[in-house]
């Protein structure tokens, strides 16, 4: 049994504190990494039921009988992948393409780039799988699909999330806004601070519009 | 004056209610909480204020730990925690007679807990929130809000409505507890991706708090560093945590809490103490648990401790404020000479770090204010206030952070807890598709299924159960709580869409994880905002 919240300090010398929350005493053993197909690291779900005894019998179920796959970052190096694909949409796939069975490969790819990270093949419906890949959160796009004469034919496509904020394009120029509660506006201002012209709204140049998403807050002049 | 300090509270605990047990040990996280850092915080609160000492703390007070601080049975509970804890210090001071090492220290705890109770019913009523609210009526804190059940945003995105909710229900949540909507937010775990600030603005947030590298990583780097807030691209303030004045408290090797005068957390009397005697005031099936009566000082890296001295100890809290001055006002005139306005240094802390963990905490920042006070060379300020005094604030794009180890996503999802995303995922588009497809249900038993299948999901969304499966430590009672919620859920889906409903279930949940007893299922559909 744990002894009080937040028991991960408790373990350390009495008094002393950690200054980030959730370190561990060793690194974590993971070793899911984007592989050459034939040296993949596949960790089947359900792997962690041997944590969950507490409940006794009454199981979480392993999936949903449903479609999916998704792309999650954990860092600026690492990305995790799970997946669920059902008989259903596989074998409707595979009668399309007039074959009787494949193997099934995820293809994971940078969103706006497109450039293919890797690819690695499934034998399980229901997985899950960490991608080792320096995508400083670039957003990654994954694909289950299926090989046929060695093309590639997709079946299921992650969602894409989040949408992209508005961005400030590295100009390396200062963009500073002034937003005065009550009066209802927001003043953009071009230059550094001590230099700024309040009359001057943001340049074009130095802003995009994200494709998709949030869009900007509109600048009101004062 | 050389510069801004705003100290920022981190208050939250996750929603733990268990009815269906006299004595539930995880209760107790809330039981320690309010005797050892709430009430004692609200105490020196209350004596500035006497004392005619100006202060401004930043407090957030997550939407979980509103429900619990006014749910009617966890109060009960809290008492009957409270009455055993004086009859274990009397027992004590009876027990240790003319001990001269360790009868002071239980006067001590006796006198305290005494202290407690009187105010607890005499001055908040019975409600902790009464002081919060008491004191941000005098101006002198700021409360902020936090997600409804504390989830870890960033792992939610893939359903763009889970996030949104969450940020709904906290400002909802935060109305009916306050009155008022929040200008700010501690997001958890300090966590942040790309696009969040837009969801913050469409719920009227106007600042949230950032890890350092979450604003020096930002694009633009930020002229004035952490030392200045920024606005997003969407017109959100964030400010960025200081790393020095952080590392004064909470570093492992070189913090305050870890002087050896101070209380040593982890010797008590639950633990010390012959079994037969103790028993009544540990676990009823006779786990040992810790008490609050500790008597003893860390007194170094050794198993042979001292006894504890609270005079010596309250010595150095004061020692350790006039530090905490002193460095903060070099820090300032250092970056004071640097920029074009005063440096505002942001100093975010969990709230339990003071009393519970570090148990002079209280003390240190009731000396801490004195001395701020006496001295005018800077000035505590709230987020709202500093924003009024500078409304123009350079414009970057944050990067995606966390204030978790290693400053990203990893402690929230690694092997030992990344099960729990495929169900999180799959219960918020079920819940989204069903509270679209029955927007207009007029049926009150199936909106009532509705209402609390949007409370098993913001429940088991919490933050604090992928936390403790990382740390191990707490491994099981996570797992069963994130378990319970989803097998919770899908046993609703199911009833409701048989039509077999079990009425009995369905009210015993409403007792049981009653969190947000006025929540509407429809927030969840993507046409309510319209």
């Amino acid at each position: 049994m744990f002894r009080s919240f937040y028991p991960l300090e408790m373990e350390k010398p009495p008094g002393l504190m950690m200054e980030q929350k959730g370190r561990k005493e060793s690194e974590d053993s993971r070793e899911g990494k984007c592989l050459p197909r034939d040296t993949i690291v596949f960790e089947p779900i359900g792997s962690d039921d041997k944590n969950n005894s507490v409940f006794g019998t009454q199981e979480i179920p392993k999936g949903y009988n449903i479609d999916t796959i998704v792309v999650m970052p954990v860092n600026a190096d690492m990305n995790f992948v799970y997946w669920e694909i059902t008989d259903k949409l596989l074998n409707s796939r595979l009668r399309e393409l007039n074959i009787g069975s494949a193997e099934l490969i995820i293809k994971i790819s940078e969103r706006d780039s497109r450039k293919e990270v890797c690819s690695f093949e499934i034998k399980e419906r229901i997985g899950k799988n960490y991608i080792k890949y320096h995508a400083l959160f670039r957003p990654l796009v994954a694909e289950i699909g299926i090989l046929k004469n060695g093309e590639f034919a997709g079946l299921l496509k992650s969602r894409t999330v989040p949408p992209p904020s508005p961005e400030i394009a590295g100009t390396g120029e200062e963009i500073w806004m002034e937003k005065i509660k009550g009066l209802g506006g927001t003043v953009w201002v071009s230059g550094s601070e001590d230099t700024h012209d309040m009359a001057s709204p943001p340049s074009k140049t130095i802003m995009k519009r994200p494709e998709q998403g949030m869009g900007f807050l509109l600048p009101v002049k004062h | 004056m050389k510069g801004y300090w705003i100290p920022v509270l981190h208050s939250h605990l996750p929603f733990v209610k268990h009815p269906e047990y006299d004595y539930f040990l995880e209760e107790h996280w809330l039981f320690e909480a309010i005797s050892e850092t709430y009430i004692p915080l609200l105490i020196k609160m209350k004596d500035m204020v006497d004392g005619n000492i100006d202060f401004r703390l930043t407090v957030s007070i997550t939407p979980p730990l509103l429900e619990m601080f006014s749910d009617e049975y966890l109060t009960a509970q809290y008492l009957k925690h409270l009455d055993k804890l004086i009859e274990l210090s009397e027992k004590e001071i009876n027990r240790l007679g003319d001990d001269r090492d360790f009868l002071p220290a239980a006067c001590f705890y006796n006198n305290k807990f005494r202290e407690i109770k009187s105010f607890f019913i005499d001055f908040l009523n019975y409600n902790v929130l009464n002081g919060y609210r008491y004191f941000r009526d005098l101006g002198k804190i700021e409360i902020i809000t936090c997600g409804a059940t504390h989830s870890f945003l960033p792992l939610l995105g893939i359903n763009p409505r889970a996030v949104e909710v969450q940020i709904k229900v906290a400002v909802d949540s935060y109305n009916k507890h306050f009155g008022e909507s929040p200008e700010g937010i501690w997001l958890p775990e300090c966590a942040y991706f790309e696009g969040l600030d837009g969801i913050l603005g469409e719920h009227g947030i106007r600042f949230f708090f950032l890890d350092s590298h979450g604003l020096m990583n930002g694009r633009p780097t930020p002229k004035y560093s952490v030392y200045a807030p920024v606005y997003t691209m969407n017109g959100i303030a964030a400010f960025g945590r200081d790393p020095e004045s952080s590392k004064q408290v909470w570093d492992s090797s070189e913090g305050y809490p870890g002087d050896f005068n101070y209380r040593d957390f982890y010797r008590d009397v639950g633990f010390d103490l012959d079994f037969e005697y103790i028993k009544p005031y540990i676990s009823p099936d006779g786990i040992r648990t810790f008490t609050g009566l500790k008597y003893y000082r860390i007194t170094g890296s050794t198993d042979i401790k001292e006894p504890y001295d609270p005079v010596a100890a309250h010595k150095k809290a004061f020692e350790h404020a006039l530090h905490f001055h002193s460095e903060r006002k070099k820090q300032m005139e250092t970056l004071g000479a640097l920029m074009s306005r005063p440096p505002v240094v942001v100093s975010p802390y969990d709230a339990e770090l003071f009393g519970h963990w570090w148990f002079e905490g209280p003390d240190f920042l009731y000396r801490l204010f004195c001395e701020i006070d006496k001295n005018r060379v800077m000035k505590a300020i709230t987020p709202t206030e500093y924003l009024n005094l500078h409304p123009q604030n350079q414009v970057i794009s944050p990067s995606p952070s966390s204030w978790g180890y290693e400053g990203y996503y990893d402690v929230w999802l690694n092997s030992e807890n990344d099960w729990i995303y495929r169900h999180l995922h799959y219960m918020a588009d079920t819940l989204e598709d069903l509270a679209n497809k029955h927007y207009n249900e007029t049926d009150l038993i199936r909106e009532r299924v509705l209402d609390q299948l949007t409370r098993e999901l913001l429940l088991a969304q919490s933050s604090d159960w992928a936390f403790l499966m990382t740390t191990k430590t707490a491994m099981e009672y996570s797992a069963k709580r994130t378990r319970e919620h989803i097998l919770n859920f899908n046993k609703l889906v199911d009833a409701f869409r048989t039509n077999t409903i079990d009425t009995a279930f369905l009210e015993w949940l409403e007792y049981k994880n009653s969190i947000f007893d006025e929540l509407d299922f429809r927030v969840y559909a993507s046409k309510y905002d319209s």
